[in-house]
């Protein structure tokens, strides 16, 4: 027999064969399969069609990447810059007499007024253990950075000045405002404060063991968190402290041989009054030398701080030379930082949101479709289990 | 010879939401669809699994089958040989046929047993498009222009393929 005749007599086979059994079982099956579907029907969840539900996902999904696209090209919109000094001026005016009523503790060192606990230097003699002891100024406690003791090796006396950038999200005056209240209390002085449009500068003096402290509540408020130091210059100035203890050492021993010469004999009354004056006016200038030396080292034990804050501007806003080109990661991370401020500060608003809505599409749809596979490849494996 | 009729239009879209006229439907398509899984298959169990599978998808699917004027028999032919394919795809060891479909078959033929375990072989050795083709071609009895139908070929080429099948099956007997 050729293939044909064999199929021809397997159809006559099957044609004979009595299928009714099969049929029936299979009836059986189906009543039951179409029970449970239509009862799984009759739940408030499928009363729509599967087809319907399928639309329904579809236009839900393409919403949402319309949305997502519209929204993101209203967040990308380049900001127009407009040069309102006058504005900025009238703003900070408000921000000064909304703060009027604080505390002033904006003096900066040179009109500062000390209050020396008298104890310590007043018409004594200048000790080495006196110099540790901390010294009160306007009501404040400040630890210096110096050590100043007895042996003269060890006479140290720091000048140091730092310069810091931070760039902030929202609005500069507030940031200077909760700046101003940390300088406080932190035992700072500030000492100027500049505003303008697109950057701010405050300029603030602080204990130095407080300019760590400073410099980590600077990070909390930057938008990257990382405090640029922009220079940091330290000198010692030990020497002008050491010039004036020498003078005073000096019109201490004239001093002492006024007085000695004063307990001669044969001194005439106008020569006395004269050795008098002498050690009146020593005395008085090794006061004043005292005072002068207490404020030096008042003055010293303080850093200049000059911080300067900018508006946070991200990768979008033209920021994008921020990434280091040497790098493979950093080429990546500039090239795409280039082509979406170009995309975003050289085409019109449709056409940026037809870009985001392609972009999106393509990120995230075939993630959402892998998704899907993998729910129902897990779904399928449970119930196979 | 068996001659299938097709069911109306109206019919299909009353099984849509009627019990009675989904079993009606059934029992008009059932034979064929099993006569087809049987010569497909050549395994009665496996052939009933499969039919029972296969009209359970179209109960599923049957709401959104939309009346076009292509036969409904190949649409559901279309359903069956997917069940098939999900089967063999899941269980590629599946034996080409079973004595007990030979006998059920040939039981008044003792004799014929061998012969036709060696043809069933045989179709096993073509390609799953090859035996699919003689299937619908010499035992569902369909015209090169449903078979093309079906397999989304054109019909010329659906003869040429017949033909080209029944000589590599000729090759194999």
């Amino acid at each position: 027999m050729n293939p044909e005749q064999k199929f021809n007599a397997l159809r006559q086979q099957l044609d004979s064969l009595d299928t009714t059994a099969m049929q029936t079982r299979i009836e059986a099956r189906l009543r039951l399969a179409w029970a449970q579907q239509h009862s799984a029907q009759s739940t408030p969840m499928d009363t729509t069609s599967k087809s319907s539900w399928r639309w329904l996902s579809y236009t839900l999904a393409g919403t949402s990447l319309a949305g997502l696209a519209f929204i993101t090209t209203l967040a990308t919109q380049p900001a127009v810059e407009t040069p309102t000094k006058l504005s900025a001026e009238q703003t900070m005016d408000d921000f000064i007499a909304a703060n009027k009523d604080e505390k002033s503790n904006s003096a900066g060192l040179s009109v500062q007024e000390f209050d020396l606990k008298t104890d310590d230097y007043s018409g004594t003699e200048y000790t080495g253990d006196d110099w540790e002891h901390d010294t009160q100024l306007d009501g404040a406690t400040i630890n210096p950075s110096y050590t100043y003791t007895a042996n003269k090796d060890e006479k140290q006396l720091f000048d140091e000045s730092v310069q810091l950038e931070i760039d902030v999200k929202g609005e500069l005056l507030d940031v200077i405002h909760n700046l101003r209240n940390q300088v406080e209390t932190l035992n700072g002085y500030l000492i100027n404060i500049s505003y303008y449009d697109t950057a701010g500068t405050i300029d603030i003096q602080l204990p130095a063991d407080q300019l760590q402290t400073f410099e980590d509540q600077l990070a909390t408020v930057d938008a990257t968190h990382q405090v640029e130091v922009l220079s940091y210059n330290v000198a010692n100035v030990s020497e002008e402290v050491a010039i004036i203890d020498a003078e005073i050492t000096a019109k201490q021993k004239e001093i002492d041989q006024a007085k000695t010469d004063l307990t001669a004999a044969n001194l005439t009354a106008t020569e006395r009054q004269a050795l008098q004056d002498k050690i009146s006016a020593g005395e008085s200038y090794i006061q004043t030398q005292q005072t002068t030396k207490e404020e030096t080292i008042a003055e010293y034990s303080l850093v200049d701080v000059r911080v300067t804050i900018h508006p946070y501007q991200s990768w979008t806003s033209g920021n994008y030379y921020q990434y280091d080109r040497s790098t493979f990661t950093g080429s990546v991370q500039y090239e795409l930082g280039r082509a979406m401020y170009t995309l975003i500060h050289g085409t019109g608003k449709l056409a940026r949101f037809l870009v985001w809505l392609a972009v999106y599409s393509v990120v995230l749809i075939p993630l959402f479709i892998g998704l899907r596979w993998f729910i129902r490849k897990l779904i399928r494996f449970f119930k196979q289990l | 010879m068996t001659v299938y009729t097709e069911l109306s239009s109206h019919h299909i879209e009353q099984a849509k939401t009627d019990q009675a006229a989904f079993i009606e439907l059934y029992r008009h398509y059932s034979q064929r669809v099993l006569r087809f899984l049987i010569a497909r298959t050549g395994n009665l169990q496996l052939a009933e699994d499969l039919a029972q599978e296969t009209f359970v998808t179209v109960l599923t699917k049957l709401p959104d089958y939309q009346v076009t004027g292509a036969k409904f028999s190949s649409w559901l032919l279309q359903i069956a040989l997917n069940c098939a394919r999900m089967h063999w795809r899941k269980q590629s060891n599946t034996p080409p046929t079973d004595l007990d479909t030979i006998s059920e078959l040939w039981g008044n033929q003792p004799d014929q047993h061998t012969a036709w375990m060696d043809f069933f072989l045989a179709i096993k050795q073509l390609s799953e498009e090859d035996q699919t083709l003689l299937t619908l071609k010499y035992v569902e009895d369909y015209s090169n222009q449903d078979i093309a139908e079906l397999l989304k070929i054109s019909p010329n080429h659906c003869g040429v393929k017949l033909h080209r099948a029944l000589q590599r099956l000729q090759t194999y007997l």
